[in-house]
């Protein structure tokens, strides 16, 4: 956190560009905005783009815009992400899913100072710094030439590599004191304190979604909480797929002696008895037909249920 | 050794793939299963990326097509020897002068087509029985093929048409003396008043269904259903007591019937949600998801409970619940849901302020689109997309989507909502 602290006061009155490298849920974003708080573009707006997330048939319209009358009747003009940082700062999370497309209109309105939206041929005025983000994939992107070199090199004037929240325990619970403060005023949820179990819980839990995940988690815990203890069972640190939480608790395993035809009837009978014998919704579950499950369960000589489920 | 040995099969996100299998009815359950099998991006989940998917980001594993290839061959393969067997049967009827028998085995086969979700198939095979029953002096028989034909109208949001097939099914009910054919007839008039928001017309059809059933005592599905639309009727007018009075009378009627509880439990919830009641609304619709066994029916419990956190400012848990009828809907095929799964998440999200919430209302009009589902969900979510645009202050995207919904609204010639 300090190596963070002291990056950001140091760059942040700064207008360069910044690669912030971390894995998600590590705060980039957060530190990007941090960055536009303390700069010269502070009055300006901080306009976000993640460019994984959007699906490309989307996202050039979403960062350049469309100028109207592209289609007759067609939806009006749209001023894109680029035009709308003008003067503050653009944000790229995910950076390295961007398209060889986008890459090269990104670098030319970049170089350029200039962009053009879709549909039109007036090439407008562009000046915003740019913050983008990285999950560390960018250097190998760039090697495996997945993203373009000069695009990499525009992007980052200065960089900072956000370590994992795993590797500094020692934030875990400020985090979750943090946290469990900012959720309990939000949801008028007094909370008192956190049970010694669930801070062993948090500092032993290896935090794949890293800060998010904290917070997250904590979120949920303060609403579930009650008495205002934060116990752990009020955390869901491994919030299961939630498909398999409908059928319950599953077995952690098979035992390694037993044949395929034994674990097959043994899980065809559980989805069974939770479907309440309903056939066709136990074949919707265990993803077979209807007429399979009926002969599987002729076949492993399991109690002819009612089918309650039509 | 092989060097094909080696070769890991790579996922692709499901809107890859979907492009690449040809568009034709008998591929329809390839991509159903498809779709089963999709699993969200492990990579992707604590990512901003995660946040926003969708179908088609999910992953899916072509390779594992091939192990269910021969369940899918057997599903098709059963589907049409049933269709296949009912035609030809109904063919043989007719030719041997017993055409009043094939019209209810075609009949038979439009209602299976239709508890499949296969609406075309369901409404050409009812269409058909019904052109058999248009020869006999005694068109009875025909009373199944009519409601056949209105319920898949009106998932489909043809309601005029509808509402001509169940006026038919009720005509021919009466003269047949079915009371309870003919009080299902009049109940679902009812329900189609209560799509057109006509309460008084719909509250109409409730009392001639109430009529027909009369003292019957052994109809407790009819009586309890009927109770509680009356209480959704009365909900909607804004008749808050008289909607609880109706709830008291379904729950009495509907004692001892295990499908009721959920069902009950979820109109408590939305009764308390309409009163603003939000905590207690909250715990009805968590009751109602202990005893419900339906992925339909769950779906529907979790957006009401979902659409009841976001009220609450509980955004967190609504996502969950949004997330969790989602993974409902795929796991169970009932992918007609999606769209308002997705447009709860787009409400979701939208609530916290993500500027890339329009991908749930766009991914919400894919699927409608591409499955040809009702022009009534279209509105919504155009609405709720509209709402978004509208207070992120994009007054024109605003308004052009709902310049489009008011479009369909007179198509289906119903009020907005």
């Amino acid at each position: 956190m300090r190596e963070i602290e002291t990056f950001v006061s140091q760059v942040g009155a700064t207008d360069a560009p910044a690669l912030l490298q971390g894995e998600p849920g590590t705060g980039r974003e957060r530190v990007a905005r941090t960055l536009h708080r303390l700069g010269p573009r502070a009055q300006g707006a901080f306009v976000a783009v993640n460019c994984a997330g959007i699906p490309e048939r989307y996202l050039e319209l979403e960062l350049f815009g469309q100028e109207e009358g592209m289609v007759p009747g067609g939806p009006p003009a749209k001023i894109g992400r680029l035009e709308r940082s003008t003067g503050g700062t653009l944000f790229l999370d995910e950076v390295e899913e961007l398209s060889p497309l986008l890459q090269v209109r990104l670098l030319r309105a970049l170089v350029d100072g200039e962009l053009e939206r879709l549909g039109g041929t007036k090439t407008r005025p562009w000046n915003a710094r740019v913050i983008a983000a990285s999950d560390g994939s960018l250097e190998s992107a760039v090697e495996s030439g997945r993203f373009r070199e000069d695009l990499f090199f525009q992007l980052s004037s200065v960089r900072l590599s956000i370590p994992p929240l795993r590797d500094r325990v020692e934030d875990v619970l400020p985090l979750t004191l943090h946290f469990a403060r900012r959720f309990s005023e939000r949801y008028h949820r007094p909370v008192v304190g956190i049970s010694d179990d669930a801070i062993r819980h948090l500092e032993s839990h290896s935090w794949p979604g890293n800060a998010s995940e904290l917070r997250n988690a904590l979120d949920r815990a303060v609403l579930r909480c009650r008495g205002g203890w934060i116990l752990v069972e009020d955390l869901s640190l491994h919030a299961p797929h939630p498909h398999r939480a409908l059928l319950g608790d599953v077995e952690a395993g098979y035992a390694p002696t037993r044949s395929l035809e034994d674990v097959e009837a043994d899980h065809i009978r559980k989805v069974l008895g939770y479907t309440g014998g309903g056939i066709s919704a136990a074949a919707d579950i265990l993803g077979i037909h209807r007429n399979t499950l009926t002969r599987k369960i002729e076949a492993y000589g399991l109690r002819g249920p009612e089918d309650g489920g039509e | 050794m092989n060097p094909s040995a080696h070769v890991m099969a790579r996922r692709l996100r499901f809107e890859e793939v979907r492009p690449l299998i040809p568009d034709i009815e008998e591929l329809e359950p390839l991509v159903e299963r498809l779709i089963r099998l999709s699993e969200p991006d492990p990579g992707s989940r604590w990512a901003g990326s995660g946040a926003l998917a969708t179908l088609g980001s999910r992953l899916v594993d072509p390779s594992h097509l091939e192990a269910a290839v021969p369940d899918l061959i057997e599903e098709v393969r059963s589907r049409t020897e049933e269709i296949l067997t009912a035609t030809v049967r109904a063919l043989g009827l007719c030719s041997s002068h017993e055409p009043e028998a094939a019209v209810p085995l075609l009949a038979e086969a439009a209602q299976r087509e239709l508890e499949r979700g296969r609406l075309r198939a369901a409404y050409a095979l009812s269409a058909s029985a019904l052109r058999v029953a248009d020869h006999l002096l005694d068109r009875r028989v025909a009373l199944q093929a009519y409601l056949v034909v209105a319920r898949v109208r009106r998932i489909e949001g043809r309601l005029d048409e509808s509402r001509v097939a169940y006026g038919a099914a009720l005509d021919l009910a009466r003269r047949a003396e079915q009371t309870l054919q003919a009080a299902t007839a009049a109940i679902g008039l009812g329900n189609l008043e209560v799509d057109h928001h006509d309460w008084i017309a719909a509250r109409r059809w409730y009392d001639v269904a109430e009529e027909l059933l009369g003292g019957a005592t052994d109809v407790p599905p009819h009586r309890w259903h009927l109770a509680l639309n009356r209480c959704i009727l009365a909900r909607e007018e804004g008749d808050l007591d008289a909607a609880e009075g109706f709830l008291a009378k379904a729950r009495a009627l509907s004692h001892g019937d295990p499908d009721a509880v959920p069902i009950v439990s979820n109109a408590r919830g939305q009764l308390l949600f309409a009163r603003n009641e939000l905590r207690a609304a909250e715990s009805a619709f968590r009751e109602a998801l202990t005893h419900v066994r339906a992925a339909d029916a769950r779906i529907t419990i979790r957006v009401n409970l979902a659409e009841t956190l976001v009220a609450r400012g509980h955004l967190i848990l609504a996502q969950d619940e949004a997330r969790a009828a989602e993974e409902d809907a795929l796991a169970h095929g009932v992918t007609s849901r999606l769209p308002e799964v997705y447009r709860m998440l787009g409400e979701v999200a939208a609530a916290a302020g993500l500027p890339d919430a329009f991908l749930f209302f766009e991914q919400a009009l894919e699927v409608i689109d591409s499955r040809a589902l009702p022009l009534a969900e279209r509105i919504r979510v155009l609405e709720a997309y509209a709402n978004f645009h509208a207070r992120n202050g994009d007054e024109p995207a605003a308004e052009s989507l709902r310049r489009v919904a008011r479009d369909h609204a007179t198509t289906l010639r119903t009020p907005l909502p």
